[in-house]
């Protein structure tokens, strides 16, 4: 039968062995290959766990991560306060690191879909460790007594006193009018206010007068009608416009 | 001589380490151990005998080449088996014209199929073996090579993702799925 053939190719390659025309390739090679691979992941995962907790400390510091909850203003304002680009980044390089991992160990035993998930909980949980540590917090500073260079740009958003004024409001609550439903606030920005509330307005933890509170709804002349309000600490609220909130306080 | 039997009697990967470390012409005794696997392995593949020949030369010369990567986590019937597959994949690809003739008619898998009653009953099948053999030589090139490794070669699950570098639960259902299809393609011979 033709699948009875025997073969015989042991000859052939052992003089190729003898002759030297074949060479088994020096452990050296594998082992720098190994560190190699194993360099371009660990730089990858250390460079996800500095973006995973450079996000953190920036949703951290955006005052429209405070508002959440209080409608759908505020989860718009939130959304598009969020570091889009670092997250696109931290998906591609956790991307990269499962191929790798999948390319070069017995990872590729699991679904593509598990190395990843797997992956982004482990750089998440060490994020989110890595955040207690300030670390982000002092490079933020730094950067703040910098004029121009690129630590600047990267923490260009915590440094940042910018939000959406049209549809956030942060202020200290002056007199509240509980028939007319209306209170009478002074803002951020020394400006006075009258905050119009409705009967389906969210309000959290009601703020009394000589509270600062936090508002989410929109603005029109010197009325801004709310959606939601919530009474707001300045240690709850670690975003720089606070200095001016602490100023406020002063009042 | 009685040396030489001990280290014939010793493990694949014991052979490989004293191969690396200390005496390379003991190549010859995984030559012998594998060549008939790998040649019908790759003949199954790409229905060429001489070709599958200097193909299963060609798999161990890379064998050699990188002996001193084989990690040894992994088999290494599954390592050597891997190379096979993937120099019998690059030897498809650059002789297409062969793919269509190894559909059309191979002896070989007729052949080992005659050999392997347990498949018909392992994937309980009413069928005559000459139409397991064309139904299978007829499936897309994903299923066939898993139909291949489980049903001829006789592979477990962790070997086949070992070689095909594919994840456990693919293969299961890659296998699911090929017999199905080989059942639907024996209706329909």
């Amino acid at each position: 039968m033709k699948n009875m053939r025997k073969i015989d190719v042991s000859q052939k390659v052992i003089e190729k062995i003898r002759t030297g025309q074949v060479k088994m390739k020096s452990k050296l090679v594998f082992v720098l290959e190994k560190l190699g691979i194993k360099g371009a992941f660990g730089l990858l995962l250390i460079i996800s766990i500095l973006i995973i907790s450079l996000i953190i400390f920036l949703i951290q510091q955006q005052s429209s991560s405070q508002f959440l909850g209080l409608g759908s203003e505020a989860t718009f304002a939130f959304l598009s306060n969020l570091p889009w680009g670092w997250l696109l980044a931290v998906i591609i390089f956790l991307l990269l690191a499962a191929v790798i991992l999948r390319k070069f160990t017995l990872a590729y035993r699991q679904t593509l879909k598990r190395s990843v998930i797997n992956l982004t909980i482990i750089v998440i949980l060490i994020s989110s460790l890595f955040s207690l540590t300030g670390f982000h917090q002092g490079l933020a500073v730094k950067a703040s007594e910098l004029d121009n260079s690129l630590l600047k740009s990267v923490y260009r958003q915590a440094l940042s006193c910018d939000f959406d004024k049209e549809h956030l409001l942060i202020g200290k609550v002056i007199s509240i009018d509980k028939e007319k439903r209306t209170a009478e606030v002074v803002t951020i920005g020394h400006q006075s206010m009258t905050i119009q509330l409705f009967s389906d307005t969210k309000i959290v933890d009601a703020p009394k007068a000589g509270d600062i509170f936090g508002a989410v709804g929109y603005k029109e002349g010197s009325i801004f009608y709310a959606q939601g309000v919530r009474r707001v600490t300045l240690s709850a609220l670690k975003n720089r416009c606070l200095l001016e909130g602490r100023a406020l306080e002063s009042q | 001589m009685a040396e030489n039997n001990k280290l014939y009697q010793l493990a694949d990967n014991q052979l490989v380490e004293v191969i690396r470390t200390k005496d390379e012409e003991l190549f010859a005794e995984l030559i012998r151990r594998y060549q008939q696997k790998l040649f019908y392995y790759v003949n199954r593949l790409i229905n060429h005998p001489d070709e599958a020949e200097d193909v299963v030369q060609n798999v161990f010369i890379k064998v050699y080449q990188n002996l001193n990567g084989y990690d040894s986590r992994l088999k290494f019937s599954s390592w050597i088996y891997r190379i096979a597959h993937n120099e019998a994949v690059n030897w498809l690809r650059q002789n297409t014209k062969f793919i269509k003739e190894s559909i059309e008619q191979n002896e070989y898998l007729e052949n080992t199929l005659s050999d392997n009653h347990n498949l018909i009953e392992s994937l309980d099948l009413k069928a005559d073996l000459e139409k397991v053999g064309l139904a299978i030589q007829k499936m897309p090139k994903k299923y066939k090579e898993v139909m291949l490794l489980k049903f001829i070669e006789e592979k477990t699950y962790e070997e086949i993702s070992d070689i095909l570098r594919k994840p456990v639960n693919t293969i299961g259902v890659l296998i699911n799925r090929a017999r199905k299809i080989l059942r639907n393609q024996i209706l329909n011979i």
